[in-house]
């Protein structure tokens, strides 16, 4: 069974997620703590992992970054509700593939899941 | 002292007056009489003549008849006259009355054999012997008008000959703009029907002649483009605007509105092309079965079309204006607008603030800007310009079919929607109070999670289709800007820095979207 992360300090965004894709056959862990999120990542292995992008605390692109730094071959999206966030452009260049749009695009993680 | 009223002396005056009414008009130098004054003077003296004639006549006389026949011979008329007493040759004796042989004698002499009115006859027979009266006029006999010959026509069915854009008075309001002066058919619709040829018959004149019949003259409307004949009716081979002219009638399958779509066309509804001279104003609708072709522009209006749709100037949406289309696009410029095109979108001057939807691709002319506004092009985007220093973000998107896009984003809505339930009705089961109400619940959450995964199935169906063009290209002759955003078949690229004549594209082997140069 394939695992996915979310992290996102929006805990409806966590559990809905966590409906949606058990059902879709995965298995989902949730974190509304980006630090937290970030120590889980980086603790287990995921298929894909997704992060918010502006949280507190830790933004997006800093869990990103830290997640890529000690595991440069996972798979993380970024969720923003604006791509063209500056915070966005920061999260690629540490070497997240793509955004997901505001609250998450199922088809998208679905096509990630599916590579 | 008061003076009495001399009614006497005001008769007389007035009788003065009115006898000297129209002789100021007389020309005594040249004897001219005006005409009242020349009737009256007839008047007097026919009178006068007939009194002197009464007075005269102190002999008896027999009642006789005078019958006469018009000049077209179709009627002949009579005059009755009584009989009277006076002196005779045996002293003072009583006139003959008039008798039916005697004026049927009259008759036979005179030629009448046809439509002889023998009641009328008697009637003024016996009038004229009892109540001693002469009986004048009376008509003894009517010929047979004849009956003109119809030919076979066609005859344009009445409510297609009414005002379409009548308004309905039993409505309090009325949209005008959907009011609309076009008579619209569709294919197979009746458009006129066979009268079939009329013979015509003879008449007869009362003298017994035959009288020719005539052929009417009828407006012959002769059936034009795109009717047919079916089993006597004439009916539309296809949907169109329905057009009658001097020399008959015809479907057209192309609407051409001289001016403006406004309030005096009303929104367009037409099964074909419709091409518009002027603009589409602000508010207005024009829907088309085929191409729409606007000489002007289309100012926040919603065009939807199966066709293709060429806007010779430019689309001015005011963030109001709607076009969807299933064909391709070409248009000046594009602001403020919401667009969906089923082909190719050619602009030649720019794109602003727009939501632009294309299953083919986006290209934009030489000196082409995008700037502002989401653009989601399934086979690319080629632009001069993408983006600006400080202006709005730009969005671009390649390689998906937005149509099966937008069936993922509801299905996600409504999954969301659905989770959020089942999270409160879990909430709600854990605090229930008894056995039953968990059980009624519980229900209601199986339904829940049987509705998510139903959605679920049927995105992990539909993402199957979602990329459609993973070669997909954004191609900038000129610059693109920091702050654009470019994402092809879901992976995301944002511009960092001022970029120019380059191409982005997916590269499948990295999974990352790359930038190539495309100079000389």
């Amino acid at each position: 069974m394939k695992k996915l992360l979310i992290i996102d300090d929006e805990s409806m965004i966590v559990d809905v997620a966590k409906v949606i894709f058990k059902d879709l056959g995965y298995q989902v862990d949730g974190y509304t703590d980006p630090v937290a999120g970030e120590k889980q990542a980086i603790k287990e292995d995921y298929d894909l992992i997704l992060v918010d992008l502006r949280m507190p605390v830790r933004n997006g692109a800093q869990v990103a970054e830290g997640i890529l730094k000690a595991k440069p071959d996972a798979q993380v999206l970024i969720i923003t509700a604006y791509p063209t966030d500056p915070l966005a452009k920061q999260a690629m260049d540490a070497g997240v593939k793509t955004l997901l749009k505001k609250p998450f695009e199922i088809a998208k993680i679905i096509d990630f899941l599916k590579d | 002292m008061s003076v009495s009223k001399d009614y006497i002396l005001e008769d007389l005056i007035r009788n003065s007056e009115d006898l000297l009414k129209g002789l100021e008009q007389i020309d005594e130098e040249n004897g001219f009489l005006p005409e009242p004054v020349e009737k009256e003077i007839k008047k007097d003296i026919q009178a006068e003549e007939i009194n002197s004639i009464d007075i005269n006549s102190n002999l008896k006389s027999d009642g006789y008849t005078e019958l006469s026949i018009s000049q077209d011979e179709m009627t002949a008329t009579g005059d009755f006259f009584p009989p009277s007493e006076g002196e005779g040759f045996a002293g003072f004796e009583e006139g003959k009355p008039i008798e039916l042989e005697a004026v049927e004698l009259i008759i036979r002499t005179k030629g009448i054999v046809t439509g002889i009115l023998w009641d009328s006859i008697s009637e003024a027979i016996f009038k004229c012997n009892t109540e001693r009266v002469p009986v004048n006029d009376v008509i003894i006999a009517r010929g047979k008008q004849p009956k003109n010959e119809i030919p076979a026509h066609l005859e344009i069915e009445k409510n297609l000959l009414e005002d379409p854009g009548k308004a309905d008075t039993e409505r309090l309001r009325i949209d005008y703009r959907e009011m609309s002066p076009f008579v619209l058919v569709k294919k197979g619709d009746v458009l006129a029907r066979v009268v079939p040829r009329v013979p015509g018959t003879l008449g007869e004149t009362v003298t017994g002649k035959s009288v020719p019949f005539k052929t009417e003259k009828i407006k012959i409307v002769k059936p034009g483009k795109n009717v047919i004949l079916d089993n006597g009716y004439a009916r539309a081979s296809c949907n169109g605007r329905f057009i009658v002219t001097e020399e008959g009638f015809f479907v057209s399958e192309v609407l051409e509105i001289q001016g403006d779509v406004d309030y005096h066309t009303g929104n367009i509804d037409f099964p074909g092309d419709v091409i518009i001279y002027g603009m589409v104003k602000d508010g207005f609708k024009v829907k088309s079965g085929g191409s729409v072709y606007c000489q002007r522009t289309l100012d926040a209006s919603e065009v939807i079309c199966r066709g293709d749709l060429i806007v010779n100037h430019g689309i001015i949406g005011k963030k109001k204006g709607v076009v969807k289309v299933n064909g391709k696009i070409d248009a000046k410029f594009i602001e403020n607008c919401y667009v969906e095109a089923g082909g190719s979108i050619n602009v030649s001057t720019s794109i602003l603030n727009s939501i632009i939807h294309s299953l083919g691709e986006i290209t934009m002319g030489e000196k082409g800007i995008i700037v502002g506004g989401k653009l989601f092009a399934q086979n690319g985007v080629k632009a001069a310009q993408i983006g600006t220093r400080v202006g709005p973000k730009t969005e671009i998107h390649c390689g998906i079919d937005f149509s099966i896009q937008q069936k993922l984003e509801w299905i996600r809505d409504k999954n969301i929607e659905l989770a959020v339930k089942l999270q409160q009705m879990d909430a709600k089961i854990k605090a229930a109070a008894t056995e039953e109400l968990k059980v009624k619940l519980g229900t209601v959450r199986d339904k829940l999670m049987k509705g998510i995964h139903k959605l679920n199935l049927a995105s992990a169906s539909l993402v199957n289709y979602l990329d459609k063009d993973e070669d997909a290209k954004v191609v900038v002759h000129r610059s693109a800007y920091p702050g654009v955003y470019i994402e092809i078949c879901h992976i995301s690229y944002i511009l960092a820095r001022e970029m120019h004549a380059c191409s982005f594209k997916l590269d499948k082997t990295i999974g990352r979207v790359v930038v190539e140069s495309i100079k000389g």
